[in-house]
């Protein structure tokens, strides 16, 4: 339970940050929130030889949910999204997730950026930033800023487009219209436990008809995703239970679940379906 | 003022709220070394090479052992009669390994960091097996089954053939609980320190000081078996978790031993469930003759329990008491059970909590269940019909075999006055038919029931020593170590009414009493009970020293002393001559004007020994809601109803049982320590580990004190882990109304995807497509 | 010491400290091993069961999930500085009187925790008692005594300030 020895590193830059990145390569890790990195290195199942520590680094703070759309920084903690002043709906819905995530104490340090960066497939950010279409920011010394769509940065299971000398930087969140309607679901045996399968669907209501519906899934497959299948059958239709139902069913036909984590196939397929009939109503009952 | 029956604060409550108290986990030696243990990463194979050189590149290592180091030592002794076939646990594990997890090399060091940056180092040479995983399939795959067809635990009374004959109908049912891991709090740790001076091994263990454990040690150090001092220490959350022996033990002493320096080792974590010590798996075939008028006229029963890797007593204690208490209080007209072990290539199975009375409850209480539904009556009139009178109806003690001198059934349980409770406290039938109305507006509701018969006690001896202070304090040491359920207040209490002190007054602390010869039984150890006893025993003889020295001092009949609030006076008298106890222990002093012959002072010693065991009767209810879409079950409310004899301290006694009822809510719902079946010694992530409190019922207790035990003169019954006992079992029930399916309920824990099943199946049948049977566990017993 | 030690400072309980700490020990280890303070206990050692939360510039976090040079130049709170056995702190006797002290071993955990969000004074009772219960676990059945104990620390305390 003591992690491997390392050298640790506490750039005052994002510019040293970065630089320390390039010069250590696959052998450097940033700790941001340190939620999933410590526990990883003390079971020694991380056993990075440099650890570059961007707590101090005060520009990656600063989080602000006032205005249209949001450029989440580096630092910013869950906890940071759950008392926000602002009314807008993305400040809402964002609440509304974080308070859904873990322990207190875990919210108080863990950080969104550092959740993108992990790409755990049950990770609400992660199924955010594929939901709103998000846009994730990285930064190394050789190839400066490259700005990556959340649809192309999780690749697999903690796997992610970012090259080991990359860091991310922020994420861009973009604003949602003060119609819009979302819902989310998280489908759980525990209340702060990890979804077995989670959803979030996020639409408009013109003239009694649905448009434009986006769903996500997370905690099913190896990466969270939008769920086409499903949001055509929203699109155009009235907001009903029944629609809310015909979305879902075809969710356990078009997912194909992780398995060897305790739950079979047929049995997620099924929670996933679940996690996205309850997102689906939730949105139309908000 | 009196102490016994009210609920007074713990004596230990300031000290825990400062985090003053300490464990075993903050045991620190000068000098000392950790030990760091390399494991195996498969579940079985041939060990061809164990390379040890790397460890010795870091520094601060000391010395690295494999099983020839130790000469093969095992953790115990080989196995007699109808187990003397299984190999015994290996210290080290020696030519193959048999789970994953299980210890290859020890690496000593004088940092924990460097004992385990050597244990990283080193290399094993493992050829890898097919292992056994799932037990009751794969018979004789394993060097550790006995013989297909051996059934080691059986008992039977009265004709089967005639009862099964006589019965206007039977049920029978397929019944299993899955292997769990303990949950502890604290990390297991073990501790041993050799005093080359006085030549004794002191060890700090969280097993308990068993005869065989101290002659382990003994033989494992090459002392003779009084120089080994069983440190008894405060344990955060264990609960019979890390009651048994382990290599970790042996390992410590014998490195105390022969590297000359203090050794300690804390688990890691992700050591836990490699540990073992889970409840072993269980499967049962299960029938019972029922006549028209819903008596339970026999009971028949197969089983089968899986060992894991090596046996451990804990496992062979399970199978005991299923055998002693499947009938619970209910005792059948005939009774024919029979058990049988199977080893599988996963950690050694021991003792869980409620090990053994959960498994017999949850087979019995399925059997009546489904007798109820049979015969369309209520479950709790079924049992009502079915109950044992209060005393003397219990049947014969089995005459030979491992369950000899078990009863089979509660001599003195009083099934009738707990379920009386439980209706006058929490009018269960209310609950049944609001849950009934619920399910009538579609929710998916259940109400159910269980009675349980637990067994306390034991012993065989036990004593405690009182002490006088010459500042009036009272000095208590018993051998029961404090371990979060606040004996130490309850037998504070009891030594504070004989002797006429506060309670506050009295200091009790634990420490190695039992004489090194005799040692502790390691499941049905005295608890509370054993430890009141001897330490009421000891304020007695105390008492009446008083009273002599008193009567000498003071000029008064020894018959006419009263102590009152630590002060010692004339009977009847408010005023006159008077003593405080502390001033007394000074004049009887050794070598004081009225020193005791016995030249101990004001000091006895109380030695309880007892007779049996005793038989506390209980029941269980739980309303559950269960989420049609997922399966998902939550428990709404728990009750509780125990016959505790005598509640020397009530406000402990129902904390107790709610901890139970709630590791009951968790074992239920959550355990299943490896529920892929992968034989992975850690199952991270799944939600299993996650649960909290949040996620736990509220637990409604009435306490019955009714059928005092014989046993002891203070009439305790014991808890011990009663809480754990019937709550599947209710659960189980709950479940079973929700879905208006009696007997669906097969295994514990309760699985959300059969749940899931037999709705969707309702459902599509409701809508008239094609209905499918729920999935239902296959018999695996033949 | 070895050669990659750090020396770090840090407000412990009030006082002033210094000390000398491997870059890999992890707060948990740095306040039991370095400074002695076994108040704050292993558990699980992943952050799930609480028993090792202390408060950083008061702000309630888990002490196995951070490296002690992280907590460089912050302030940190452990049981010791609420009070000792002789002299408890409210929060400590509300613990004693609701009986909410199983074997003791979680309890420096849930009153760290519950003393983090009683001191932000920005949430109500029944909003900390079910952030508690659902932060840290106790097997010893001490559930509602520990929502009792919260609560009544939670009234004795400053009124919640208006949002």
């Amino acid at each position: 339970m003591r992690a491997a020895a390392f050298d640790y590193h506490v750039p005052k830059s994002l510019d040293e940050a970065v630089s320390l990145l390039a010069r250590y390569g696959p052998d450097g890790r940033l700790l941001a929130g340190g939620q999933s990195l410590v526990p990883a290195m003390t079971a020694r199942l991380a056993r990075p030889a440099q650890v570059i520590d961007i707590n101090r680094i005060r520009h990656l703070r600063g989080l602000s949910l006032a205005g249209d759309g949001v450029s989440v920084p580096a630092l910013a903690r869950h906890a940071d999204f759950e008392a926000h002043g602002a009314q807008n709906p993305l400040a809402v819905l964002l609440s509304r997730l974080a308070s859904s995530m873990g322990p207190l104490p875990v919210r108080t340090r863990g950080t969104f950026c550092g959740a993108v960066a992990n790409a755990d497939p049950a990770a609400e950010w992660c199924l955010l930033c594929v939901a709103l279409g998000a846009t994730i920011v990285l930064r190394s010394e050789a190839r400066g800023v490259r700005e990556v769509s959340a649809a192309n940065f999780f690749r697999s299971v903690e796997m992610t487009d970012a090259d080991d000398d990359e860091m991310v930087v922020s994420a861009r969140l973009p604003g949602l219209p003060p119609w819009v309607q979302w819902g989310f679901s998280k489908v759980s045996r525990t209340t702060v436990g990890f979804g077995e399968a989670l959803a979030l669907c996020i639409a408009e209501v013109e003239g009694g008809k649905l448009t434009s519906p986006r769903i996500a899934l997370g905690g099913v497959e190896a990466v969270p995703r939008r769920l086409g299948a499903a949001e055509r059958i929203l699109a155009g239709n009235a907001p009903s239970r029944t629609v809310a139902r015909e979305a879902a069913a075809t969710v356990a036909r078009d997912v194909e679940p992780l398995t060897g984590d305790g739950a079979p196939g047929n049995f997620r397929r099924r929670l996933a379906a679940t996690a996205v009939e309850r997102a689906i109503l939730d949105a139309i009952e908000r | 003022m009196k102490h016994v029956g009210r609920s007074v604060a713990r004596l230990d409550g300031p000290r825990h709220a400062a985090g003053k108290s300490r464990f075993l986990t903050d045991l620190e030696f000068p000098r000392q070394l950790h030990m760091h243990l390399v494991r195996s990463q498969v579940a079985r194979g041939t060990v061809r090479d164990v390379l040890t050189e790397g460890a010795f590149t870091v520094p601060g290592v000391v010395a690295v052992w494999t099983a020839e180091d130790i000469s093969h030592a095992t953790v115990r002794a080989p196995l007699e009669g109808p187990y003397a076939a299984l190999c015994p646990e290996p210290v080290l594990a020696g030519d193959s390994v048999h789970y994953r997890g299980e210890a290859v090399a020890a690496v000593f060091a004088h940092t924990a960091d460097a004992a385990e940056d050597a244990a990283e180092r080193i290399i094993l040479d493992i050829a890898e097996e097919e292992p056994v995983l799932h037990f009751g399939n794969a018979q004789g795959a394993h060097q550790n089954t006995p013989s297909p067809g051996a059934e080691p635990v059986s008992m039977a009374y009265g004709d089967l053939n005639l009862a099964f004959h006589n019965a206007d109908f039977t049920v029978e049912r397929c019944l299993s609980v899955a292997c769990d891991a303990p949950m502890a709090q604290e990390p297991r740790v073990a501790a041993a320190l050799w005093d080359g001076g006085s030549e004794t091994l002191r060890v700090w263990s969280a097993a308990r000081p068993t005869l065989e454990g101290r002659r382990r040690i003994a033989d494992a150090v090459g002392a003779p078996i009084s120089a080994v001092v069983w440190e008894q220490h405060w344990a955060g959350g264990h609960f019979g978790a890390q009651a048994e022996l382990c290599a970790e033990d042996v390992l410590v002493a014998m490195a105390a031993r022969r590297l000359g320096q203090p050794v300690r080792w804390v688990e890691d974590p992700a050591e836990r469930q490699a540990l073992g010590g889970h409840g072993p798996g269980f499967e049962a075939r299960a029938r019972a003759a029922v006549s028209a008028s819903g008596a339970l006229l026999g009971l028949d029963v197969r089983f089968c329990l899986d060992l894991g890797a090596y046996p451990r007593p804990g496992a062979f204690h399970c199978a005991d008491l299923i055998v002693s208490l499947l009938p619970g209080p209910y005792p059948p007209r005939a009774y024919r059970v029979a058990g049988q072990f199977q080893a599988t290539n996963r950690a050694p199975m021991g003792f869980r909590s409620g090990g053994g009375r959960m498994e017999a409850t949850f087979v019995r209480e399925r059997l009546l269940d489904a007798a109820a539904a049979e015969l369309g009556i209520a479950p709790s009139i079924l049992r009502a019909r079915n109950l044992s009178a209060p005393s003397g109806s219990g049947r014969d003690t089995a005459q030979d075999g491992p369950n000899k001198g078990l009863p089979t059934a509660s001599v003195r349980a009083d099934g009738h006055a707990v379920a009386q409770v439980a209706e006058e406290s929490f009018a269960l039938s209310v609950l049944r038919q609001r849950a009934a109305e619920r399910r009538t507006r579609g929710s998916f509701c259940g109400f159910g029931i269980a009675q349980y018969v637990d067994v306390c006690g034991g012993g065989p001896f036990d004593r405690a020593r009182v002490r006088i202070e010459a500042d009036g304090g009272v000095e208590v040491v018993v051998s029961l170590a404090e371990r979060g359920r606040g004996s130490h207040t309850a037998v504070a209490q009891i030594v504070a009414d004989v002797i006429g002190v506060d309670y506050r007054r009295v200091r009790v602390r634990s420490g190695d009493l039992s004489p090194s010869e005799i040692g502790v039984s390691p499941f049905l150890r005295g608890g509370l009970t054993a430890a009141a006893t001897s330490a009421l025993l000891a304020a007695e003889a105390l008492r009446e020293k008083i009273a002599r020295g008193a009567a000498q001092v003071l000029g008064i009949a020894p018959h006419n002393i009263a102590i009152r609030s630590g002060r010692v006076c004339e009977a009847g008298r408010n005023f006159g001559r008077s003593l405080e106890l502390g001033e007394l222990a000074s004049a009887m002093a050794p070598g004081a004007a009225a020193e005791c012959a016995d030249g101990h002072g004001l000091f006895a010693e109380g030695v309880h020994r007892s007779s049996g065991v005793s038989f506390p009767s209980g029941l269980a209810a739980a309303s559950v809601d269960i989420d049609a879409k997922t399966g998902f079950v939550r428990v709404q409310r728990v009750f509780l109803v125990h016959d505790v004899g005598n509640a020397i301290n009530p406000g402990l006694a129902e904390a107790q049982l709610t901890a139970g009822a709630h590791g009951g809510v968790v074992a239920a719902l959550y355990g299943a320590a490896d529920p892929a079946g992968y034989g992975e010694p850690g199952w991270r992530g799944g939600s299993s580990s996650s649960f909290t409190g949040a996620d736990l019922p509220p637990v409604e207790v009435a306490l019955v004190e009714r059928g005092s035990s014989a046993q002891n003169p203070l009439g305790i019954n014991g808890i011990g882990s009663a809480g754990v006992v019937g709550v599947g079992s209710a659960m189980a029930a709950a479940v079973d109304d929700a879905l208006g399916a009696p007997g669906f309920v097969e295994r514990l824990p309760i699985d959300p995807r059969t749940i899931w099943a037999k709705i969707s199946a309702d459902g599509a049948a409701q809508s008239g497509g094609h209905a499918r049977p729920a999935a239902a566990a296959a018999a695996k017993i033949p | 010491m070895t050669a990659g030690s750090v020396r770090m400072r840090v407000d412990l309980n009030g006082e002033d400290r210094t000390l000398v700490v491997e870059p890999r020990a992890t707060l948990l280890h740095a306040l039991r091993e370095v400074f002695g303070l076994t108040g704050t206990r292993a558990g699980c050692q992943e952050g799930h069961c609480g028993t090792c939360t202390v408060l950083v510039d008061g702000e309630p976090v888990r002490s196995c999930l951070m490296f002690a040079v992280q907590a460089h130049r912050t302030r940190v709170e452990t049981v010791e500085g609420c009070g000792d056995t002789d002299a408890l702190g409210p929060l400590q006797q509300a613990f004693v009187d609701a009986g909410a002290l199983g074997c003791g071993y979680c309890a420096p955990g849930f009153l760290m925790l519950a003393k983090g969000l009683i001191d932000r004074n920005d949430l109500g009772v029944d909003e900390i008692v079910e952030t508690v219960l659902a932060a840290n676990t106790c097997s010893c059945g001490n559930r509602d005594a520990l929502a009792s104990a919260i609560t009544t620390a939670r009234k004795a305390a400053a009124p919640v300030s208006p949002p």
